[in-house]
């Protein structure tokens, strides 16, 4: 019977039982109206009034039912879907002052209560998963046990939003670091509202930073600085390596004008020491002539002396002509008194007279060539002693020029020690020059390494980012 | 349809802490649902709201450009917290904190939103309401554009983007 009653749609049994009454009054009534011919009118009258009544009462019934029916299987209908898991459907256009309407409102309320918990939780939860911890669940509004679950959902939202800002702060952290790695010290962690256990670390790291910064700052500073100092130093080292092989060059020109002025003093000195071996021969040669000149005045004497003793001897002669001719005139006087006798005798002393005059004459020549000797020899004497003087002046010459030339010699030498000297200086010289140019080479060298170096420590710091490396 | 003409009141009507408003729209805005604290909040019956635009609240003293924000939010199907000041039938007012989002059927098109509106933060009201009135003033002057650009100008002074701000100044009460 149970089993038959739970089967049976209750209200439309009953709509049915209405519908079989309504059908039924009607029969009732005509049944009464012609069975029942002795009833009174009046009596007829009411029973018709109370059936059509009645029928009226039925009909209102079955309206009201069907009605009612219609806003159960509206209900129904959203339920279900609810029940389906569509939650957003809503009971409307239902009068919230019967009983019905009632039921309905607060089947919308339930669902809004749920819809409005899921919904939440739903969006909450994808947010959250999404890693934004800013949204939780709104339990305001919800009633009993939804804003009690919300507000432990929300509990957990805080739990796991503590874990993911930590696990953010960590990437955090891990970012910078990884900047670091790349040479990126610019960025420090962020620290506002870190847990406590791992905000040492980001301090320590943020020291770590800040220090490898200031170390690429001063790596730069000091790669700029001995940049410029390697650049100055091979400029000057290329100035002083110029400046060596031109000295070097200068000092092959010195040494060579040197050599030749040592050879030209050499030469000198020979010729002096030549001089003055000339100026020995010179000196005996003047004093054989002035001994030659000697004794040529000497001779000279000796011819005037021959000379005189020669006109005395034609004197003599010259005696003997006159004599002889005053005899050759006694022998033609006595001849001439002879007469014939005496004419070959005659021819005699003219003979005589002739040759007395042919010796005047001969005597009176010598005389004149004698004269002319004396004249000559005294002439050759006087030659001779200004020879002499001369002689003499030249061996004063001589000697002067003699010490002249033992001055120039000793000048000489001196002046050869003095080139020796210089030849000594300028060979050092080469040999610092040597020096200062090979000096100049390796310093070369150096500040190219310098360079190089500088360079790397330049290009190194400089592919890091820190701060003030714009100011630099 | 055109709005019935209310003349706005001074009168403020507090949300009860407990409660929340529910209402429920097509993709065009018309009300499809209202629970029964709508009703009694705004002043109408269930048949004066049904089938109305949801601007039959609208209050002037909202900025045109916060609307157009919920619009563009939840038409790409993301939820969206407001601070919103409504228009009663009576003419007075009442803030909430509305929390609208979408209504998805069984293939996942949107077929209506959802507005949950709960008792605002007073404090959040106060600082919301001068950056409103700078906002309308703006727009009065130079358009939707411009009253939003100062909400943006504000996001960008403060550092913090539109949910997480309304959020935080609704906070957990």
């Amino acid at each position: 019977m149970e089993a038959i009653f739970r089967k049976i749609n209750t209200i439309t049994f009953v709509k049915k039982i209405l519908i079989i009454l309504a059908l039924l009054l009607p029969v009732h009534t005509g049944f009464v109206f012609f069975t029942q011919a002795d009833i009174s009118t009046t009596a007829l009258i009411i029973q018709s009034s109370i059936s059509l009544l009645l029928f009226i009462l039925i009909i209102v019934a079955i309206l009201s039912l069907s009605r009612y029916s219609v806003e159960i299987s509206k209900i129904s209908n959203i339920t279900k879907k609810a029940a389906d898991g569509s939650l957003h459907h809503r009971i409307t256009n239902i009068d919230k002052t019967e009983e019905i309407g009632q039921l309905a409102w607060d089947i919308n309320d339930l669902l809004d209560q749920q819809e409005t918990f899921i919904r939440d939780l739903k969006a909450s939860l994808e947010l959250i998963s999404q890693g934004q911890m800013h949204r939780q669940m709104l339990p305001k509004g919800l009633h009993g046990d939804f804003v009690k679950t919300a507000t432990d959902v929300n509990k957990i939202f805080i739990t796991i939003g503590t874990a993911h800002s930590k696990d953010a702060f960590i990437q955090d952290i891990l970012e910078v670091i990884y900047e670091y790695e790349q040479g990126i010290y610019l960025k420090q962690i962020d620290t506002t509202g870190m847990q406590e256990d791992i905000i040492g670390l980001a301090n320590g790291i943020n020291k770590l930073g800040s220090s490898l910064g200031d170390l690429s700052f001063m790596n730069l500073k000091n790669g700029l600085t001995l940049q410029k100092g390697s650049d100055m130093l091979t400029k000057n080292v290329d100035i002083l390596s110029k400046s060596a092989s031109s000295q070097a060059a200068s000092l092959e020109e010195t040494a060579a004008a040197l050599e030749e002025i040592t050879s030209t003093i050499q030469s000198s000195n020979q010729n002096t020491i030549e001089m003055q071996e000339y100026s020995g021969k010179v000196t005996a040669s003047v004093d054989e002539g002035l001994k030659l000149a000697s004794q040529t005045a000497q001779s000279m004497d000796t011819i005037n002396d021959e000379v005189n003793t020669i006109s005395e001897a034609i004197s003599i002669i010259d005696q003997i002509a006159f004599q002889t001719n005053i005899l050759s005139l006694n022998a033609a006087v006595e001849a001439a008194t002879a007469g014939e006798a005496g004419k070959g005798f005659a021819v005699v002393a003219q003979e005589v007279r002739n040759l007395a005059t042919r010796s005047a004459e001969a005597a009176n020549e010598i005389k004149n060539i004698v004269t002319s000797a004396t004249t000559k020899a005294n002439e050759g004497k006087l030659l001779a002693n200004n020879m002499i003087n001369g002689y003499h002046q030249l061996n004063t010459d001589i000697t002067h020029t003699a010490n002249l030339i033992n001055e120039v010699t000793n000048a000489s030498k001196e002046q050869e020690v003095g080139i020796l000297q210089i030849n000594n200086a300028v060979a050092l010289l080469d040999q610092g020059t040597q020096q200062s140019a090979a000096i100049a080479s390796e310093t070369n060298s150096v500040a190219k390494e310098s360079n190089q170096i500088a360079s790397v420590i330049v290009n190194e710091a400089n592919s890091k980012e820190f701060t003030g490396k714009d100011t630099l | 349809m055109k709005k019935p003409n209310i003349t706005p009141t001074n009168i403020e009507t507090l949300m009860n802490k407990d409660d929340f408003i529910v209402s429920k729209t097509d993709t065009k805005g018309i009300i499809t649902y209202c629970n029964r604290i709508f009703m009694d909040m705004a002043g109408y019956e269930e048949n004066e709201l049904l089938g109305k635009n949801h601007n039959i609240i609208r209050h002037p003293d909202m900025p045109r450009v916060a609307f157009k924000l919920v619009w563009d939010t939840i038409q790409a199907g993301n939820e969206i917290f407001a601070f919103v000041k409504n228009l009663r039938k009576d003419g007075g007012f009442y803030w909430v904190f509305t929390h609208i989002t979408a209504d998805y059927d069984t293939n996942g098109n949107i077929v209506g939103y959802t507005s949950v509106r709960r008792a605002p933060n007073r404090s959040a009201v106060d600082a919301i309401i001068p950056l409103y009135a700078q906002m309308i003033q703006a727009e009065q002057s130079g358009g939707m554009d411009v009253g939003g650009k100062i909400l943006f100008d504000f996001l960008d002074a403060n550092n913090i983007e539109y949910e997480p701000l309304i959020l935080s100044l609704q906070g957990d009460n």
